[in-house]
């Protein structure tokens, strides 16, 4: 079976995870330190202390995007230094990019970051002092999975309720957020 | 029979990594109570005991399902006893048992209590059994006024920790849906990152804004009002910019991530 026959396999049996499931809230600063001992304890990496990461985000679309929404559609792949010459290439543009630097915490295969935002570029992001988009932490849960795992979604609504009223974790409409007066 | 005997090895083998993973959380407890008595706190003390007893849970559970076959039926029978040293048994045991030999067997595969605990158990049942009704009687009203007076210093102090929690959950708004909403729309359309944006301003007021508002506010830049004195540029205003304007005082409020256009309003109001 050539590579192409067993991916096109793989795709149709459902096991590959392309979807993405989210719930999304915020933290204020002041309050991190709370929302971060709470989830030490609940969540699996609770020995091991909390994971950092500090991440550079860049968002490339080629015309005629999806919106994205709330379940939506997700893939990863390994990529080699020069992607960013790779994509500008093929004709992407690069949208916008920032830089997340927060926790992250494990539990079961949900994943939950709290990270805060530098709309700093990778070139300048050494050179510049930080600077954060807002007075709190994003936090976001998220779970990848094949397509149809609908029950993933309860278990995720379950564990956000464990957060309240720290934080409230939910669906966040982005058309309202563009547009707050309508 | 057979399947009976595999599932019984299935259920030791699962047996024997939870056990040994509880082993290893209640040795890294240990440890650091005894080399990090400075460092450690409460919470990690906790966490610590959460995970524990997690794994107890799991255990149970492991033991409680159906096809489980009952452990109890089974016994351990010695076979051989030797004085020699057996190495196998010796890194086996994490060199706790050098030699199956007899004055450590009956220790290992007790299944009872020492003969001389069961005859103090003996002596203590009959000594209960003993005693008249009447004593018995007066001792547990005894112990029951006790334990009452136990339960009363556990409410109270209970009492006393849900208000002091009750006040502490009162720290009010921990969280902003606004800020939310911010957030969440900068990583995903990247509003108020990207320089190139058509209308040429990075945040939200061109967006909200009634087009017509902009030129008719001269020198009113992001540095302009809030900073001056009042009154510093009270450039004449026509009644339809006034009107505007009273649209953006009413709708102000609602926009309360970007709160400068707010205040420039009420500078320029109050002179007129």
């Amino acid at each position: 079976m050539s590579n192409v026959d067993s991916l096109g396999a793989a795709m149709k049996s459902n096991i590959i995870p392309n979807k993405e499931y989210l719930l999304q809230g915020s933290i204020m600063n002041k309050y991190v330190d709370v929302l971060l001992e709470r989830l030490r304890g609940l969540c699996d990496n609770v020995d091991s202390g909390f994971e950092q990461f500090h991440d550079q985000e860049m968002c490339f679309s080629i015309r005629d995007k999806a919106r994205p929404t709330i379940v939506r559609s997700s893939v990863d792949v390994a990529v080699t230094p020069t992607i960013v010459e790779y994509l500008t290439e093929l004709g992407a543009r690069l949208e916008f990019e920032y830089a997340a630097r927060g926790y992250m915490f494990r539990k079961g295969r949900m994943k939950i970051t709290v990270f805060k935002i530098n709309p700093a570029s990778y070139d300048s992001i050494n050179n510049k002092p930080e600077e954060f988009v807002s007075q709190s932490y994003l936090v976001e849960m998220s779970v990848l999975a094949p397509t149809g795992q609908e029950a993933i979604g309860e278990e995720m609504k379950a564990f956000a309720e464990q957060l309240k009223p720290l934080v409230h974790l939910d669906k966040i409409d982005i058309k309202r957020s563009v547009h707050p007066m309508s | 029979m057979q399947r009976e005997e595999k599932q019984l090895e299935l259920t030791i083998e699962a047996l024997v990594t939870r056990l040994s993973e509880l082993k290893n959380q209640l040795h890294s407890l240990l440890y650091k109570i005894e080399v990090e008595t400075d460092s450690i706190t409460w919470p990690t003390v906790l966490d610590n005991f959460a995970l524990i007893s997690a794994q107890f849970t799991a255990i149970s559970k492991i033991l409680s399902t159906e096809k489980i076959p009952p452990l109890r039926n089974f016994t351990v029978l010695p076979l051989r006893l030797s004085q020699d040293r057996d190495e196998e048994l010796f890194q086996l045991t994490e060199r706790r048992i050098p030699t199956f030999s007899h004055d450590l067997v009956p220790d290992y595969l007790r299944t009872k209590p020492e003969p001389d605990i069961e005859t103090k158990i003996n002596q203590f049942v009959n000594k209960a059994n003993s005693i008249t009704f009447e004593t018995a009687q007066k001792q547990s009203a005894a112990f029951n006024k006790v334990l009452n007076h136990v339960i009363e210093i556990i409410n109270k102090s209970r009492e006393d920790w849900e208000s002091e929690a009750g006040s502490r959950s009162g720290i009010g708004q921990t969280s902003s849906l606004n800020d939310t909403h911010t957030l969440v729309s900068v990583i995903t359309m990247g509003k108020g990152l990207k320089p190139m944006v058509p209308q040429g301003v990075p945040a939200g007021p061109s967006g909200i804004m009634p087009p017509g508002i902009r030129p008719g506010a001269p020198g009113s830049g992001p540095s302009g009002g809030p900073q001056g004195p009042p009154g510093s540029q009270n450039s004449p205003m026509n009644p339809s910019q006034a009107a505007q304007m009273g649209m953006m005082a009413k709708a102000a409020p609602v926009i309360k991530t970007n709160v400068k256009p707010a205040s420039q309003l009420h500078y320029r109001q109050m002179p007129s």
